[in-house]
């Protein structure tokens, strides 16, 4: 890991689960981030899931984060593609 | 299972159905819950039952065969668990205050859902019925929109592809 950096957990379901083979990915990011940075940071080093980011939204602690919205340190991250239930 | 505390820090006693259920949330006037179990609007009306209402009203999302011209032999559903019950908690309230219900009901099916089963149940009562069409409606487009639950189709052939509407 670079100094300076830290590394996060986001879960993944549905298609992005696929596309990569896990439940979970970890991401090195420098702290402060927003969610914008976080999906970017996803798709350089996950370039799997670099078409299913530009339609997916971050959650931490259960809320929907818009793109420049900080990222809560310790908030357990999740990755939503659109969702389909019903 | 422990009785969960409504969010004015109260105890509400809920007789659940009898199937198993991955997790469910209440509040006194609804309940949202997810299962691996087939769904049954009877095991269910008993939480909306009440002498003063007028009018209870259901919908079932149940897995159809035919879209176009593709073959659907089963719909598989995932959840991010923890935060599908907490929108759904939250739609739960928004709606009953919105429609003035006595109750509402939302339980959700994951796992592999046959055609003609049903995924989705919704169920609400009021005293008066134009309360309960618009509520049902209102839920499941904010389903629809905002809950973390996928769909997953299965063909004929095997062949499986996610439904992500964009």
């Amino acid at each position: 890991m670079l100094p300076g950096t830290e590394s996060v957990d986001v879960l993944l379901f549905a298609i992005a689960r696929d596309l990569v083979g896990s439940e979970q990915v970890q991401v090195q990011v420098n702290q402060p981030i927003t969610a914008g940075e976080l999906k970017r940071a996803l798709a350089t080093q996950y370039p799997a899931l670099s078409q299913c980011l530009e339609i997916s939204r971050l959650v931490a602690a259960n809320r929907y984060l818009t793109d420049d919205q900080q990222v809560p340190p310790s908030a357990e991250l999740a990755l939503i593609p659109p969702v389909s239930g019903g | 299972m422990q009785q969960p505390a409504t969010s004015n820090g109260t105890h509400v006693v809920v007789h659940l159905p009898g199937c198993q259920l991955s997790g469910y949330l209440t509040t006194d006037r609804s309940i949202v819950a997810l299962t691996d179990s087939p769904l049954l609007i009877a095991d269910w009306r008993p939480q909306i039952e009440h002498p003063d209402v007028g009018a209870h009203a259901w919908f079932e999302g149940v897995t159809r065969r035919t879209t176009g011209d593709q073959t659907t032999v089963m719909l598989e559903y995932q959840a991010y668990e923890s935060m599908a019950l907490s929108e759904l908690s939250q739609l739960a309230e928004r709606i009953v205050a919105q429609h003035a219900l006595h109750r509402l009901v939302i339980v959700h099916r994951l796992g592999q859902v046959l055609v003609g089963e049903a995924s989705l149940l919704v169920g609400c009562s009021a005293p008066h019925r134009v309360n309960v069409f618009q509520a049902l409606s209102d839920v499941i487009d904010s389903i629809k929109r905002d809950v973390p639950i996928w769909k997953r189709e299965h063909a004929p052939d095997g062949q499986q592809a996610w439904v992500h509407p964009t």
